[in-house]
Parts: structure tokens; sequence; C-alpha cells
């Protein structure tokens, strides 16, 4: 026996629609226009998978083809229509629509898991993969380029940077890459370390040290970054960030660029204090490889400490350096744990040093 | 002929269009971006069917595959064209090189409006009567790049007329069934309200900026009408400065406050403020609209206007 239904067709040759009878089966949904059901006129077939429903306030269509063209709207009284309904669905799986059903709170939990692992694994990923890919060669020929684009807007100071060179050559601070110094005018207590081996000292903190270790540990501190490959993760890494926010995420929602943002932001920081941390660990390790006393790496970290506190601002091995004091206590430490070594005296770099410093 | 007044109803809500965003969001990432076209498809099926006419919602009937597959025939054509500009720029040919890159765009940022309006359109139904575009594609190239050539040899004083000119032909060929849309602006009525705009905004320090987008809002929909055999359907607008000024500055505030997680909230708000603020009126019989416009599913045009991120305006 089947249960006949009134229901509004609309037929998709006019748009006004029309009242006729329907009923439906494990099937689909069978249509007569006509007002009572006539076994002997012609009737029209749809099967559920063309279906799909569309809640409205105050109405449900069921949409009868993919082209929006045919749909009834059923009488809001219809009491047969949550069968129907559930007959529909059950022929129209799709991941959207069980997701769809999820509660507000718990699609908005998955979303920021789903963001943040992505996130973390995109920004891993690729720096892995960089790294891999980009030889120690290519990264020597890439940090040059960076170098003659930063020494052609500087003075360099050749006399002092013959002689810290000669002084770093009685380190050992590298296998893999070539370390060259250079010291450039600068009053600023600043060095930094490009891709491939090229270290830049800034005269003002030449000025400023008292003894020979002090040096090791700067030139060690920036060696670890050479060896490292810190600025070419750090560069790969803002890449990546790049990469997520404009390919994948970028058009789907104004939200999620501003969610990267923070995120990235919240990460560089950490990022950056981790890495100063890593140099100033593998630093403290070179110098003892050399036979340097690694207190040396405090007592470089107090003169910044102390420029910290005169000059607040514009200092960028600072601002790249955040938490000073706490880099200070593990410096210390670390020190502390090699007190017992003797370490043997060094006069050739003792004598470079005095040169150095005339 | 019955003389009758009708009014488009917008019955979204923000809760709900932010939960099919943040589906979208949970399976384009998880697909690394290639449910991007579904994602589109699923928020302009929201949209339309929460938009009302005369008890009856309109229809997006696009899909993702229709779009995936545009995209990827867009993506293709970008590919070409970079591909085609580093080419002459290795071989030292830069003039060439870059000559061609424009002229290309010129050539496909028309191509792309038509195709998208040609799609778009095709995908609208209303009552099961399917929305169309007839605009002939190099008519409108041809409109395009004398647009764009006029106003950069009148450094932009051009651009008001290119603007309507290009307004006028593309809802001039919209239809719907068997009735058509028309559109009456003019560039010099255009360019007057653009300069009065300017020049109010500046002289009081920006207040003036409300009443401008009021103006213009005005001269998009009141310009509109609808034609079917003899019948006419005027499309009015009743929106006031002050209306302006409340949907634009909450928006701001709202987006400013939730750093852009309202956004959803802002569609649906800005939605339901333009269908709220215009009626039509005339004697079209609504019921009586035939089918007459043809399927179109390439969303080819759709995607590369997604590209250029140039949207879809009327």
């Amino acid at each position: 026996m089947k249960h006949i239904h009134k229901v509004i067709f609309f037929d998709g040759l006019q748009a006004g629609g029309q009242a006729v009878s329907m009923y439906f089966s494990e099937t689909g949904i069978f249509i007569q226009q006509s007002d009572e059901w006539d076994a002997d006129k012609s009737v029209l077939f749809f099967l559920y998978e063309d279906c799909r429903i569309q809640s409205l306030p105050g109405s449900r269509n069921i949409f009868l083809n993919r082209r929006g063209t045919q749909y009834i709207v059923i009488p809001p009284e219809a009491s047969w229509f949550p069968a129907l309904q559930m007959m529909v669905n059950k022929a129209n799986h799709s991941v959207f629509s069980k997701l769809f059903q999820l509660k507000t709170a718990v699609l908005v939990a998955l979303t920021v898991v789903i963001l943040a692992g992505t996130y973390l694994g995109i920004t891993r990923l690729i720096p892995l993969a960089g790294l891999r890919l980009i030889t120690p060669e290519y990264e020597m020929q890439l940090g040059d380029r960076f170098y003659k684009a930063f020494v052609s807007g500087e003075t360099i100071d050749s006399s002092k940077t013959v002689q810290l060179q000669s002084f770093a050559q009685k380190l050992q601070l590298s296998k893999t890459y070539p370390i060259k110094i250079t010291v450039v005018e600068n009053k600023e207590l600043n060095a930094f370390a490009m891709p491939g081996g090229n270290i830049v000292v800034y005269s003002g903190i030449l000025r400023t040290m008292k003894e020979p270790d002090e040096m090791v540990a700067l030139l060690s501190h920036e060696s670890a970054h050479v060896n490292g490959r810190h600025s070419l993760r750090a560069v790969l890494r803002s890449a990546a960030t790049g990469i997520l926010i404009s390919v994948v995420l970028n058009d789907v929602s104004g939200i999620l660029a501003v969610l990267i943002d923070n995120a990235d932001m919240l990460q560089s920081l950490s990022y950056s204090r981790s890495i100063e941390e890593s140099a100033d660990e593998n630093g403290m390790q070179t110098m003892l490889a050399n036979g340097i006393d690694p207190a040396g790496m405090k007592k470089l970290m107090l003169h910044f400490k102390a420029a910290e506190a005169e000059m607040p601002a514009g200092i960028s091995f600072l601002s790249s350096h955040p938490d000073t004091d706490s880099r200070i206590k593990h410096a210390d430490q670390f020190a502390a744990t090699h007190k017992n070594i003797s370490f043997v005296p060094k006069p050739s770099l003792d004598s470079l040093w005095l040169q150095l410093k005339h | 002929m019955e003389y009758n007044k009708y009014r488009i109803s917008f019955q979204g809500n923000g809760l709900e269009y932010f939960k099919i965003q943040l589906v979208n969001i949970i399976l384009t990432v998880l697909t690394l971006g290639l449910y991007y076209p579904w994602a589109k498809a699923r928020s302009l099926n929201y949209l339309y069917g929460q938009s009302v006419f005369e008890g009856q919602p309109f229809v997006f009937s696009g899909t993702g595959s229709e779009m995936f597959k545009g995209f990827i025939k867009a993506f293709a054509l970008l590919l070409l064209f970079y591909a085609t500009l580093l080419v002459c720029l290795l071989n030292k040919a830069e003039v060439a090189g870059v000559l061609l890159f424009y002229g290309c765009l010129l050539l496909v940022m028309p191509l792309s409006i038509h195709g998208s309006y040609r799609y778009r359109f095709a995908k609208t139904t209303w009552s099961g009567i399917r929305f169309g575009y007839t605009g002939n594609k190099w008519a409108f190239v041809r409109l395009f790049i004398k647009g764009v050539f006029l106003s950069i040899i009148t450094l932009g004083i051009y651009s008001p007329w290119f603007q309507m000119n290009m307004r006028r032909y593309l809802i001039c060929n919209i239809r719907v069934g068997n009735a058509r849309f028309a559109y009456k602006g003019v560039g010099s009525e255009y360019f007057l309200l653009m300069l009065k705009g300017y020049f109010l905004t500046a002289l009081t320090l920006g207040i003036y900026f409300f009443w401008w987008q009021k103006e213009l809002f005005a001269y998009y929909v009141d310009n509109m009408r609808l034609t079917k055999d003899d019948e006419t359907m005027l499309f009015r607008t009743n929106a006031t400065g002050g209306d302006f000024a409340g949907l634009i500055i909450v928006n701001l505030l709202l987006f400013i406050f939730t750093l852009g997680l309202a956004t959803p909230w802002i569609v649906v708000r800005s939605l339901d403020f333009v269908m709220q603020h215009m009626v039509l009126d005339g004697t079209i019989e609504f019921d009586l609209l035939r089918q007459e416009q043809s399927d179109y599913s390439d969303a080819t045009g759709e995607d590369m206007a997604d590209f250029f991120d140039f949207g879809f305006v009327i």
C-alpha cells in the first residue's frame, strides 16, 4: 500500500509551482502531475542519489536533480518528511555533511588541531627537505651573494680584517665551511654569520672586548650558526610559512591568514631563542675543542648585557638574542662543569690579540 | 496587468555559515588545497539558498568537480603565460616578453569575466528557472580593450565611462528564463558622482563617505530593470547614508575585535543589508517565467577570475 502525499512541484519549464501527487519507495520519489493518483497516467521517477534536501526557515525543499531545475516543496505539517529525509540522506553520504553535523565547538577544536598540525608539519618538513637539497657548496655561493650585497654599503677595516682572520685561523672552527672574517667600521656591539662561512664583526665589539677568549667565544658562537646552517634554516622556515599562506590557504577565508600570521610570530620568537641557545652550547663545545676556557662566553655576554642597559634600542645582536640573563646563567653552568680542566696558555693567540687591540 | 511590489530576503545566519567555513577549512587543509573548488561550491550553495524571492530560494547548482576542472585549465593557462614570459626574459627579449604578457593579460581578463558570467548565471536558478548570460565574447573583449586603452591615455579620467560601459554590457545580457535584465547607467553621470563623492568626502574629513556609498549603490540599483515581453520591473533602493554608516562601521569593528574571525557574520550581514534595501516593482508575473536559457558547465573563466582575484562583481 503506497502512501500518496500532496506536494508543490516545480517542473523546470515554468516558474510557478503546481500541486501534484507523490509517493516514495526504497529507491526514489514518484510524482504524478494530477490531483488524484491514477495508475494509468504517466509517472515521473527520481532517484535518491540525485536528490538534495534544502531546509529554510519555514520551508523544506527537495531538489530532484543536480541542476536545481526541478524540486518539490514539502508542506510544513507533513509528518512523513523525516522518513523521506532519511532515505535521501542515506543515498547522499559525504564527508562534508558528516562533519557539518558536529557541534560548532567540536568543529572549532578540530579546525585548530588540524591547522596547528599542518602548520607545524609544513614549517618543519619544507626546511628539512631544503636542507637536504641545498649542498654546502651552493650555500657558500648563496652566502657570497649576500655578503657582496652587504659589504657594498659598509666601510671595511682591512688591516683588522686580516689580523682577525689570522686569529681565527689558529682555531678549529668549522669542518665544512671556510670561515671568512670581515671587520666593519661600526660603533654598535654586533656580529653576525651568513650562510656558507662569512662572519661579520663590528669594530664596536672588538673595541669593547678585553681578553682573547672573549673573541674566541664570539667566533665560536657565530661559527656554530654557520655549521648549524641557521640562516638557511630561518630562510627556509619563512619560505615554508609564506608558501602555506599564499598557496594552500589564502583564499578559503580571511580568518586563516590572520591565524597563521600570529602563530608564525610566536613561532619565530621561540625559534630564534632556541637557535641562539644551541649556538651558545655548540660555541662553547668548539672553545673546549680548541683548548680555550668556555668561561669566555659568559664574559662576552656580560659586555652585551652592559650595552643592553646603556642603549635600549636599535642593536640587532640583542634584539635577536631575547633572554640574555638565562643565557648567561647557562654559560656560567657550562663553564662551572669544566672548571677543573687546566687550559694551556696560547701565546700565538695572545700575540695576535695584542696586535688586534692596537 | 497587475502592478506588484517584490522583495528579496536573506535568511542566512552567521553561525551556520561559520560552520560551513570551518568544515571547508578542515577539508581544504587535509587535501592540501585540492578541496577548494568544492568548498567554494558549498559556500555559494549556502548563500544562494538562503536568498529567497517570492517564497522560493535561489539555487547555485555549480559543482566542485566542474570548478576543479576549470581550475586545472586556468592553472595550465597561467603556467603557459609565465613560461612564455620566462623564455622571453632568458633570451634577452624583455620588451617583447613584457608586451606579450600584458597583451595576453588584456585578453585573458575580459575572457575570464565573460566565462565567469556564463558559468555563474547558467548555474543560478530560481523557481526551477535558469538564469543565463548571453553576451558575445569578442564584443566584450573589444569593449574591454578600448576601455583600458582610453583610460590609460586619459590618465584614468575615462575610467567611469569604461566601468559603466562594461556594466551596461554585462547586465543587459543577463537573462532569467524569458525575461531580460537591463542597465541604463552612463559614464557622464557616474563621473560626476565619483567627482562629487571624492571632493565632499575630503571636505567633510571622510564623513560623507557613507553617503557617497549610498549614492553609488543607488546608481547601480535604480538603473536596473527587468523586462519580459511588454512587462517591466524596476529596481529601487531605499538605503540611506546612515544605514551605510551603520553597516560599514559595525562590520569594521566586528572584523577588528575578532581578528577577522567574524568574517562569516560580516558576509551574512552585508548580504542581508543589500537585499533588505532593494525593492522590485512592476508588472511581471514571475510565475509565468519560462525555462529558456541553456546549461553551461565550463568553469575555466570562473576559476581564472579567482586567480586574478577580481571576484564576481555586479
